[in-house]
């Protein structure tokens, strides 16, 4: 058995799906090979049997014991190899299997590594079909079979030559009549399948109605619906049985056709063969191993068929597989290019950001508020600061003399962390969430208010959290997600909105702690929250550019559409509407204290 | 894949007295049994019929012999129509039955679901239950529509054939009996150790797809923190695990099939031997000997058959224990009293969400009915979970929580759902049409009461502007609504319900401003003249309310009119403090 996986899954041929299986099977090329010797030695062997019988059967019309005894013995070792070398055959088998499966999750997994956001971005687009377990079996099953494959081809004509030899007319009744039996059953297994891919289709509405019960089971208890759900999923599921009656009528008629087809064949076969027997031409042993073999054929028979579907299935899977795996990245990285020299990289605590796009100016060592007039806006600019995105030609972000896209990725991303808004985060413990920190764990987990959240976990730093880190409620998920942020202590800071869903309280303490921590960094928020702007060395209103800047105070007096935004933004709860007539809008109560004191 | 299951598995005698009661009361089960058994008698006329053949041609005298094989070639095609008629009709009926049978088992599941207590699904998780729902119903299924009827072809041809032969040639049986205890034996060392592995093997290769697909989904976090390399270790690993596993399976599998081979070619040489030594000392009819040689030869796929499904049955019934479990648990009835008024009282209540860690201790609370009462803290103070006791989703572990006298969590949700519901940012949109979603609550109403009720959370223009109207398709794979347009169908729903009393928690908390300030206007309509507990996360609406509670620690510490508070200068007075001082000018 080989050593798996392999260290280095290679470099595939995506020419074409076709190309791309045969690439599979060259690099495990020894293991099919074996593999179908392997079936060849265990089906002609098992095809030997039938023939080996009649020669009994005949010495035991001859009454001759000797060769009675010869023909068992010749039947056991046919037995033993049949049982040895199928053994070995399903091993390599096996082997195959795991081969190709394992290198093509390899594959998949370091393309998916490589081509970071841009992978979840297309397929969510549906640009990309996402890949599935049952893809990578498909792709296993057809490298699988060779081993089967190989000894039905050779077996099939080892007996169809034997028989020919034995009796040409009756051995083209066998050779012809098999492969013409399977045939004419070909024409229910279309009907068959049409009425499967609708009984599927109807079993995967009831499925996903089943599983939409189960996420939403709070709220359907909450409302009450459950008997409306009930029955709605009781006639989801009637529909299925219909579906599946239906798929059984045609499938009762391919079981009988499947007995009837290659029975009459034998049968045949027996009434030519009884006459050629009793006129002589052949012995009663030869009419034995016809009868036999006759029935022996239908097995290799299928396997063609199995193979031949198998390999159709995998082929569609190596589409689905090769369109991600020829996907290229959105950004071009100075850093793989071809002839790249080594570029020194800028100095992000001395030089300024500017996105030319927007004309934001991001002085360094500061801690930058942009209010975004719609959420998009802010996380656009984010994204081209940190370059998860490049702005249209023309316009570019630039970073003291140097655009962006003229730094390696890889030395980019070191020293530029960007915090999304609602991160898809990984499987994972809080101890390694913020291992980057070092010694600066403590303060690191403080400064995001997640102290409190990692005591109350089962395990502590130690307990492992799952995809999504789905058991955590919104507020500790963006929480510990900042503390992640933290950990690496990057010269320049994007965060996306990082407190949407933590309460004020939690909020207030955030800001200030952000503020000590990141003292001398450059760090950008995206955030309508008058907590952190306050805390804020400057905040940069945006709305399709950057239009107004200065401190939060300053802005407050100075610009209309930023009151409008932010204190409106801040009393985004609950508030009877009876009230909102009661008084003056907070707004211009907020300009009248403050024309009454005189500004500061 | 999490073994520690707090959802109840059916044991093995409750599986067999449901199985048993199938089979009893549906004459349809017997009739395809009898089926499947008519066909194997069919099927073994062949041998016979060549044995004759060959006694024929051995025999010489060609007139005779020619009608001889006519004759017996005729009864050959006879059976092997009725066989195939058989087969048709015993397929056709076992596809209606187990077609019919996996609905009521799918049926019953989900019954049963719905009937779950939300805590117990919670502890459990959901993923252990949608497991149950998906992979065990299509494991079942696949037993029961493919495994089963293959087990009682094979299991009735097996025991035909083998009457066949003893009724053949008495003495031939013999030649079976050698290998009888070593395939029993083998095979019930195998499937013993066989099964367990089998899972094993599965929920490797499930984990290691579930990193692969995690990879993919989390492609920007593993870019933006340099996370490629261990991601690449992790998932070789993961590869590895999976290989472990399924060489453990194949070392078995190298043992138990060569051992069947063996158990399957020695009866044949064994026939061949004895049936040709026999008929040479005159004690066999050379038809018998070649009937008998047959028919231990076609003994050998019925065999295997039986063999490589028993394991499919065994992890068919395991999932049918799983399925059937969750009807086990002990669900209370709920209760037929119904609320005197529509005060709603909590009265000393404690609550762990874990044995031994309360939550809550002691919390009494009772919002004034047509008052607004605020409910503030820090992070963590207990808040939420207070909010879902108010709304009677858990019941308290100790103290009550009544509504006009009677506990919440008792009441039928039908009837509860007009006394008290609780908003949060989590809202569910099912799968299916808006007009699904909205009857849910309003099983009977008609289309105009439908829109009224959208109209009322300012989302008459939603109807609109879907293609559909009413009947869009909403979920996945069809039309996304943005999640304050979900919020607002979720309001809907609450205006059909009509419930008295409402339990907020932060609603808006995730969205962005715009869409949280149209919700805001959708929400206060629904809330006029109703009974509002709030659990506020931005003290704005604090003290907009009518009386704010402070949690703190699971405990109510200070009580009353936001003004009243302030002047206490308590903990409340310093939360407002430190919210307002960032909006004032410095100085103030």
């Amino acid at each position: 058995m080989l050593d798996l996986p392999v260290v280095r899954p290679g470099v595939p041929d995506l020419r074409s799906a076709r190309r791309f299986l045969i690439w599979i099977a060259r690099r495990q090329l020894g293991v099919v090979t074996s593999g179908a010797l392997f079936g060849v030695a265990w089906m002609t062997s098992q095809a030997a049997i039938p023939l080996v019988l009649g020669a009994a059967l005949g010495a035991t019309v001859r009454r001759d014991r000797s060769q009675i005894l010869l023909w068992s013995l010749v039947l056991l070792g046919l037995g033993i190899t049949q049982a040895v070398a199928g053994i070995l055959r399903h091993r390599r088998a096996v082997a195959n299997f795991l081969n190709a499966v394992s290198r093509v999750e390899q594959l998949v997994a370091r393309h998916a590594c490589h081509l970071g956001g841009d992978l979840a971005r297309r397929v969510a687009a549906g640009e990309v079909a996402s890949l599935g377990s049952s893809d990578m079996e498909r792709i296993g099953e057809a490298l699988d079979v060779t081993a089967r494959a190989a000894g039905a081809l050779a077996s099939f004509l080892a007996v169809s030559i034997v028989l020919l030899v034995l009796s040409p007319a009756l051995g083209a009744v066998v050779v012809l009549g098999v492969p013409l039996a399977m045939a004419l059953v070909v024409p229910l297994v279309r009907p068959l399948e049409r009425r499967q891919t609708a009984e599927r289709e109807t079993r995967a509405e009831a499925s996903s109605l089943a599983s939409d019960t189960v996420t939403g089971l709070r709220v359907l208890r909450g409302l009450g619906g459950e008997n409306v759900f009930a029955s709605r999923f009781e006639r989801a599921s009637e529909v299925v049985a219909g579906a599946s009656i239906r798929t059984a009528t045609v499938q009762s008629y391919l079981d009988g056709a499947q007995v009837l087809l290659p029975g009459v064949l034998v049968v045949a076969v027996t009434w030519l063969g009884a006459r050629y027997a009793i006129h002589r031409s052949i012995s009663p042993g030869e009419l034995v191993a016809f009868y036999a073999s006759a029935a022996f054929l239908l097995i290799p028979m299928q396997t063609f068929v199995e193979a031949f579907s198998k390999w159709t299935a995998a082929l569609v899977a190596s589409r689905r597989i090769i369109g991600v795996l020829s996907m290229q990245r959105a950004l071009l990285d100075v850093g793989t290019a071809a002839g790249a020299s080594v570029v020194a990289t800028p100095d992000f605590l001395r030089e300024t950001l500017t996105d030319e796009l927007t004309n934001t100016v991001i002085a360094p060592g500061l801690l930058t508020a942009v209010v975004p007039a719609t959420p998009e806006e802010g996380s656009a600019l984010l994204d081209r600061l940190g370059r998860f995105d490049d702005p249209p030609d023309g316009k570019a972000v630039v970073i003291g003399s140097r655009t962006l896209d003229q730094i390696p990725l890889r030395m980019l991303r070191r020293q530029v962390v960007m915090l999304e808004r609602s991160p898809v985060e990984l499987a994972t413990t809080p101890a390694e969430v913020v291992a980057p920190a070092g010694d600066r764990t403590a303060e690191v987990i403080e400064a995001a208010a997640a102290g409190e959240l990692i005591d109350g976990l089962p395990d502590g730093l130690a307990t492992p959290l799952p995809e999504r880190w789905r058991s955590l409620s919104g507020g500790q998920r963006q929480r510990l997600a900042l503390a992640q942020a933290l950990a690496g202590d990057p010269d320049v800071l994007l965060l996306d909105d990082p407190t949407s869903a933590v309460d004020a309280h939690t909020e207030s303490a955030i800001a200030d702690r952000l503020r000590r921590i990141r003292a001398g960094r450059t760090t950008v928020i995206t955030t309508t929250s008058p907590l952190l702007l306050d805390r804020a060395d400057r905040v940069v209103l945006l709305d399709g550019e950057a239009v107004a800047c200065g401190t939060h105070t300053e802005m407050l007096q100075g610009e209309e559409r930023y009151r409008a935004i932010v204190l409106r933004g801040a009393e985004a709860d609950m508030k009877p509407a009876a009230l909102s007539h009661s008084g003056p809008p907070p707004a211009t109560q907020a300009d009248r204290r403050r024309d009454g004191e005189g500004g500061s | 894949m999490n073994k520690d299951l707090a959802l109840p598995v059916a044991s093995r005698r409750v599986v067999r007295a449901y199985v048993a009661g199938l089979l009893r009361t549906d004459w349809r089960y017997g009739a395809v049994v009898a089926l499947y058994a008519a066909a194997s008698v069919a099927g073994l006329v062949g041998p016979h019929v060549l044995g004759d053949v060959v006694a024929a041609a051995a025999s010489g005298g060609t007139g005779h012999a020619l009608a001889r094989v006519d004759d017996a070639v005729l009864v050959f095609a006879g059976a092997l129509v009725l066989q195939s008629f058989f087969i048709r009709g015993a397929s056709r009926l076992a596809g209606t039955i187990t077609s019919r049978l996996l609905s009521a088992i799918r049926v019953g599941f989900v019954r049963a679901i719905l009937k779950l207590p939300v805590g117990l699904v919670e502890a459990a998780g959901t993923g252990e239950l949608q497991t149950r729902a998906s992979s065990d119903v299509e494991q079942l299924t696949w037993s029961v529509r493919q495994a089963a009827p293959r087990m009682a072809v094979a299991g009735a041809q097996t025991v035909f054939t083998v009457a066949a032969l003893v009724w053949t040639a008495p003495v031939m049986a013999l030649v079976l009996v050698p290998v009888i205890p070593a395939l029993l034996g083998g095979t019930r060392w195998y499937l013993r150790r066989a099964r367990p592995a089998y899972e094993e093997v599965i929920a490797a290769f499930d984990a290691m797809n579930a990193r692969v697909q995690e990879t993919a989904a989390a492609g920007r976090t593993i870019e933006t923190f340099g996370l490629g390399e261990q991601r690449t270790t992790v998932v070789d690993s993961d590869i590895r695990h999976w290989i472990g596993w399924e060489r453990h399976t194949l070392r078995l599998r190298t043992i138990y099939f060569p051992l069947t081979e063996a158990c399957y070619i020695v009866p044949l040489v064994l026939a061949v031997a004895l049936g040709g030594v026999l008929h040479a000392d005159g004690h066999l009819s050379i038809a018998a000997a070649t009937a008998a040689a047959l028919y231990t030869q076609q003994l050998i796929d019925p065999v295997d058959t039986v063999l490589s499904n028993l394991d499919e049955l065994q992890i068919g019934s395991a999932a049918l224990s799983r399925l059937l479990g969750v009807g086990e648990l002990e669900v209370p009835e709920p209760t037929a009293e119904r609320p005197r008024d529509d005060r709603l009282v909590a009265r000393d209540v404690h609550y762990a969400y874990r044995e031994g860690h309360d939550v809550l201790h002691g919390v009494d609370l009772s919002p004034t009915p047509g008052g607004r009462l605020a409910l503030v803290g820090p992070s963590g103070a207990g808040k939420s979970t207070l909010a879902l006791l108010l709304a009677g989703v858990h019941p308290p572990r100790s103290g009550s929580v009544r509504i006009g006298g009677v506990d919440a969590h008792r009441l039928p949700t039908e009837q509860l759902r007009e006394e008290v519901a609780l908003v949060t940012q989590e809202y569910h949109i099912f799968n299916g049409t808006l007009r699904d979603n909205l009857e849910l609550v309003a099983p009977g109403a008609s289309d105009a009461e439908l829109v009224r009720a959208l109209a009322v959370v300012d989302a008459a223009e939603l109807v609109e502007r879907l293609s559909d109207g009413l009947d869009t398709l909403l979920g996945a794979g069809a039309v996304q609504l943005s999640p304050g347009e979900s919020q607002q169908v979720a309001l809907a729903r609450l205006v059909l319900a009509d419930p008295h009393t409402l339990v907020l928690d932060e609603a808006t908390a995730l969205l962005d401003p715009r869409a949280a300030r149209h919700l805001e206007r959708s929400l206060s309509r629904v809330l006029e003249g109703r009974t509002v507990v709030a659990v506020a996360h931005r003290l704005q609406s604090a003290a907009d309310a009518d009386v704010v509670a402070v949690v703190e620690d699971g405990r109510i510490v200070e009580q009353g009119p936001h003004a009243e508070l302030l002047a206490q200068d308590g903990s409340y007075a310093a939360l407002w403090k430190s919210w307002r001082g960032a909006e004032e000018t410095p100085g103030a």
